[in-house]
């Protein structure tokens, strides 16, 4: 049953991926693309706060209930 | 302005956006209205029924990529705006489409009839919306959006994007979908499936008949600035005749049972509604409705002429395949 602890490594790639998005979102603040355009600059002025929070909120509903059920 | 054929490039990529929403239409619009009818089919009938969608609906769905991406590298001013100013209906539409993927997947996955009965209602539900949200999107567009001189839209209500014409058109468009849907079931099955979805392409037809009927008057009496271009140019009429024969052309196979043809025909019906679509409105692409002036064109929106040629060049290489093996795969496979 030794092996049964690699199943949890597929967290590893996960959070390596997770981590270096954030590294390179978050690194290259203030630009959206470097020296070029900036991030307040590039923001969509049609789309309000409140859209944006729902999709987020919708998306992390739709993709817990995929986790779970690939987990099941 | 560099020209080819005597179009200029910005017409060019207009007709290659136009042919990728035209092949989209067609391909992911039998797989959704295949869908639409699936809750009227016997239980072990579903089976068959996902069979026959099973190896494509994927393949479809990459024209919408493909589309989204020509529309964002001809004309990137169109797709900042229109994506900004119906992101609502937008992130529904990906949410649906996430669930039709897994619906379609996840049903075999265990024995339990509550199991298969839940992905079934909801492989049935995406697809019923994912068409409804298409017709509305193209609705919206129809009708104009209240664009400023900056091209950005002036809304901003979460729901802004349902309106009466918005929906007549998603209606419209979800009862061609049904049809195609239904015609290329037909084309895939036999036995007692076939028999069932004979009578359910009858009610199709009906249903597509009224409510076509019904959009078609309510544009021409609200909607003045779609037809304009048809009293100016009369000879353009060849192409809402065309579109009538070739829907009248379909309930005439289907009696025959030649459906292989009238798949083809019901293709060429969503085609020549798009054409129908892209002649309304040439050369504007989004009309706003504060001032004509700030309308979006195909020359305001375009990306520059260096792009366009490129990326045409690119097109005339690569398109000829795709549409290959498309066909192949549609009838041979």
């Amino acid at each position: 049953m030794a092996d049964a602890g690699f199943v949890f490594s597929v967290f590893l790639p996960q959070i390596a991926n997770q981590v270096g998005w954030f590294s390179a979102e978050m690194g290259r603040q203030p630009w959206v693309v470097y020296g070029l355009l900036r991030t307040s600059d590039a923001l969509s002025k049609s789309v309000t706060a409140n859209q944006v929070l729902s999709s987020l909120i919708m998306f992390f509903i739709i993709y817990s209930i995929l986790f779970v059920l690939f987990i099941y | 302005m560099e020209t080819f054929l005597n179009l200029d490039y910005p017409t060019w990529w207009f007709l290659v956006v136009g042919a990728l929403f035209s092949g989209y239409a067609i391909l992911d619009g039998f797989d959704f209205g295949a869908g639409t009818w699936h809750l009227f089919f016997k239980e072990q009938d579903r089976r068959i029924a996902l069979n026959a969608v099973g190896p494509v609906w994927d393949g479809n769905e990459v024209w919408l990529v493909i589309g989204a991406g020509a529309l964002f590298a001809g004309f990137p001013v169109l797709y900042a705006s229109l994506l900004s100013a119906m992101y609502t209906p937008f992130m529904l539409f990906l949410a649906f489409i996430i669930m039709r993927a897994v619906s379609i997947e996840f049903r075999g996955k265990e024995k339990m009839s509550w199991w298969r009965k839940t992905w079934d209602i909801l492989y049935s539900i995406s697809r019923i919306m994912l068409a409804l949200l298409l017709g509305i999107l193209l609705g919206n567009v129809l009708q104009g959006l209240r664009i400023d001189a900056d091209h950005e839209y002036q809304g901003g209500a979460f729901f802004e994007f349902i309106n009466f014409y918005s929906i007549l058109v998603g209606l419209t468009t979800l009862a061609l979908f049904m049809s195609h849907g239904a015609i290329y079931l037909l084309m895939k099955t036999d036995g007692r499936l076939y028999e069932r979805l004979r009578g359910l392409l009858k009610n199709g037809i009906i249903f597509f008949v009224v409510i076509f009927s019904i959009t078609t008057i309510y544009t021409l009496i609200y909607l003045p600035h779609l037809s304009d271009t048809f009293q100016t140019n009369t000879a353009l009429f060849v192409v809402p005749v065309l579109a009538f024969l070739s829907i009248a052309n379909i309930p005439r196979l289907a009696s025959k049972r030649k459906f292989r043809e009238a798949f083809l025909f019901s293709s060429l019906t969503l085609s020549l509604k798009l054409i129908l679509v892209a002649i309304e409105l040439y050369p504007t692409l989004l009309i706003s409705t504060i001032d004509p002036a700030n309308s979006l064109t195909i020359y305001n929106a375009a990306s520059s002429e260096k792009s366009l040629s490129i990326m045409l060049t690119m097109t005339a290489i690569g398109a000829p395949f795709v549409i290959f093996y498309t066909i192949f795969c549609l009838l041979y496979l």
